[in-house]
């Protein structure tokens, strides 16, 4: 419990003494915002090409940087929701319902404009509630052994399965596929080697990075490529960006509705921006004076949804820096990111590496404001990069995965596993198969595993400890009761319909 | 009677056989098919091999290197069953919900009012091309590495890959040259000067 003390915020201050730190979450932001502004390049695909570069940095500046890319690519994206109607990333699905068309009303400046103000708010209160709730959870997921540990990882994989793409079977057997990979390599209880056939490089198991880039970077630019042509191209010039003081100031009724909302579904594990940013476009519809405006153009249908997914970023990070189970797709990256850091995500985090988790509510805090100074500033001439050719964007994106997916461990095995990859999640994709469930797979599961089998051996192969522990219990129940609840519910309305 | 019997029999075994061929002739045209194999064959083969990962005795079940694999699979299996049963199911009932992997164009689905999930999506013949183009590209690239070096493939690749995806008309030699040149510039001070990777340098230079 000591670790609920100021010196939590504090202990990593002096890391920003640094320089290279600022310029590391500067340079993180900018390219966030610039990517996130890019149509068809996602958070979480800007996300896993850059992670492996973070490898060689520091620590407190590899997440300085990708905090930076993060808070960037999920403001970044509605700035072509904005312009064109083509969210540049999901979570800006909302964003282009009332800002594309104050875009055609020529008021593409405001709308951007009012954008920016409502992330920057967003980002801070959900860095805010961050810095208060982590520590909390944290200090109590302190009491979990290995029974508690594995019932999360298995509730992260399932409830992300329920949430992704409407098909819940395809979901859990993407999950199971990316469970699978992770057990190639030595195994950490018997050190026997498995399914390695041979391979030198497969020892150490199947790269999670190449993977990502593979399934999120390579598959998205295939798919782009196979469906070429259909984005149009829509400028026009940005002008007036910063909006007068009273209609920012108006808008605290729906910056704080939408904020508490998006943290919290933020916090959900699964549930990420976009889910956030559609809720509270939805929220704000039902609850505003002027709720049956939104559609056509109003200042609310564009701060609401923006506000609430800048405010779930902080969210998402609340289960994966303190339970170790990351709460969207983006956040599994960064959870991936921690991992090749040689970190493990989770309560240990707060006791071993405070000025490290300080320092991660700093940058948190200063890649808001950084995005909210670059969004000012700079928003005209991201918007010009819309119409930037596919023909050269998508080669330099193939470059950067190609290069990202060798530099984390200089192999040119990994090249091929990220294309391999790259060519399997393609074909999943097509069919369906969520890349998220996957890759989360992939990264929960050798903690799964380890959690599982050293529960087991402690209780000497019995089961039933699963249940009977209290938290783990209710974990197992709760991961039951959202992959059977449909089921459930329509059995239930099924009984009493009959009667 | 032991003939009217027989009669019936052959009678229900021909309806039989051709309600299972008319299924199976419309499960063939879905991905989802293809895929339920593939998992079947994987599934069977994680759970063949794990079988034979060496066993500790006297030690509990979780200690063997074979045990969470087996789980898996035997999970992957009961999931593939549940998703063939879905198929099955969507077929007969000649539902929306399936990804086909047909030939048609997704414009054509949508003036029908019809939303069908095509594996080949909005693509064309042209754009498969260039698909299949990217992907040997890439693969090529990945050769070239090792014997080029860093510098001079990414150049290659820049310029052959954005040749290969964009429609002739519109493209014009020098303007791509420059681009290629600028971007591999780019490339090499971000991630050779500055990042330091430690790219191969190639056989030739």
């Amino acid at each position: 419990m000591e670790f609920l003390s100021l010196e939590l915020y504090t202990a990593g201050l002096h890391f920003f003494a640094n320089p290279v730190v600022w310029l590391a979450i500067i340079s993180g932001t900018f390219v966030g915002i610039l990517f996130g502004a890019l149509p068809g390049l996602t958070a979480t695909m800007t996300l896993a090409v850059f992670v492996p570069f973070s490898f060689g940095m520091d620590m407190v500046i590899a997440f300085g940087f990708l905090l930076g890319l993060y808070k960037g690519a999920v403001y970044g994206g509605s700035i072509a929701a904005i312009i064109a109607n083509i969210p540049g990333t999901p979570s800006a699905i909302a964003t282009g319902l009332d800002g594309y068309a104050m875009c055609r009303r020529g008021d593409a400046g405001k709308a951007i404009g009012i954008a920016t103000i409502a992330s920057a708010i967003g980002g801070l209160f959900s860095v805010f509630i961050l810095a208060i709730f982590a520590p909390m959870v944290a200090s109590f997921a302190l009491r979990f052994s290995a029974q508690e540990f594995a019932a999360i990882a298995l509730f992260g994989i399932s409830i992300i399965a329920f949430i992704s793409q409407g098909n819940m079977i395809k979901g859990l057997i993407s999950g199971v596929l990316g469970l699978m990979i992770g057990v190639v390599g030595v195994d950490t209880i018997s050190a026997h080697q498995r399914f390695v056939f041979g391979i030198n490089e497969l020892t150490d198991g199947i790269g999670i990075i190449p993977v990502m880039i593979g399934v999120y970077g390579l598959a998205e630019m295939y798919t782009q490529i196979m469906e070429k042509g259909l984005s149009e191209k829509i400028s026009q010039k940005v002008k007036n960006i910063i909006p007068s003081f009273s209609e920012i100031v108006n808008l605290w009724p729906t910056y704080i509705r939408c904020a508490i909302i998006g943290v919290f579904v933020g916090a959900v594990p699964g549930a990420g921006g976009s889910i956030a940013g559609i809720v509270a476009y939805g929220q704000e519809k039902r609850f505003s004076k002027s709720g049956n405006d939104m559609g056509t153009g109003c200042l609310q249908g564009v701060a609401a949804p923006e506000t609430a997914n800048n405010a779930s970023t902080g969210g998402a990070l609340i289960p994966l820096m303190t339970l170790g189970i990351p709460g969207d797709p983006m956040t599994a990256v960064l959870m991936a990111a921690l991992i090749i850091q040689g970190l493990r995500p989770g309560p240990m985090l707060f006791e071993e590496q405070m000025p490290f988790v300080s320092s991660i509510f700093i940058s948190a805090t200063l890649a808001v404001i950084f995005m909210l100074i670059i969004g000012l500033v700079g928003a005209k001439y991201f918007a010009r990069l819309i119409s930037l050719p596919e023909e050269y964007l998508i080669p330099i994106i193939l470059l950067l995965c190609l290069v990202g997916a060798y530099g984390t461990r200089y192999l040119m095995f990994d090249i091929f596993i990220l294309l391999s990859f790259g060519v399997i999640g393609f074909i999943l994709k097509r069919c369906g198969f969520s890349p998220a469930c996957l890759c989360l797979g992939l990264i929960l599961g050798p903690i799964l595993e380890s959690d599982l089998r050293r529960a087991m051996i402690i209780t000497g192969g019995d089961w039933s400890s699963f249940i009977t522990r209290p938290i783990s219990g209710f974990i197992i129940l709760a991961t039951i009761l959202i992959l059977f609840g449909p089921f459930i519910k329509a059995a239930f309305k099924k009984l009493i319909f009959s009667k | 009677m032991l003939h009217l019997y027989f009669c019936c029999a052959a009678l229900l075994f021909q309806e039989v056989r051709l309600l299972v061929k008319s299924l199976f002739l419309k499960l063939i045209k879905t991905a989802d098919f293809y895929i339920t194999i593939f998992l079947y064959i994987l599934s069977v083969f994680v759970y063949s091999m794990a079988r034979n990962f060496p066993i500790m005795r006297g030690a509990p079940r979780a200690q063997n290197p074979g045990f969470y694999p087996i789980l898996l699979s035997v999970m992957l299996f009961i999931l593939t069953t549940i998703l063939l049963i879905n198929t099955i199911r969507k077929v007969i009932n000649n539902s929306d919900d399936l990804v086909k992997i047909e030939n048609k164009k997704a414009e054509d689905n949508l003036e029908k009012g019809k939303s069908e999930k095509l594996f080949w999506g909005k693509s064309t013949p042209l754009t498969k091309k260039y698909l299949a183009l990217a992907v040997i590209m890439t693969y090529i690239y990945i050769h070239l590495l090792n014997w080029l070096g860093f510098v001079i493939s990414t150049f290659v690749f820049m310029i052959v890959m954005s040749r290969a995806i964009s429609p002739k008309e519109k493209f014009k030699t020098s303007k791509l040259t420059i681009i290629s040149i600028i971007v591999t510039v780019i490339f090499y001070i971000i991630f050779d000067m500055i990042i330091g990777i430690r790219f191969p340098s190639g056989v030739l230079f």
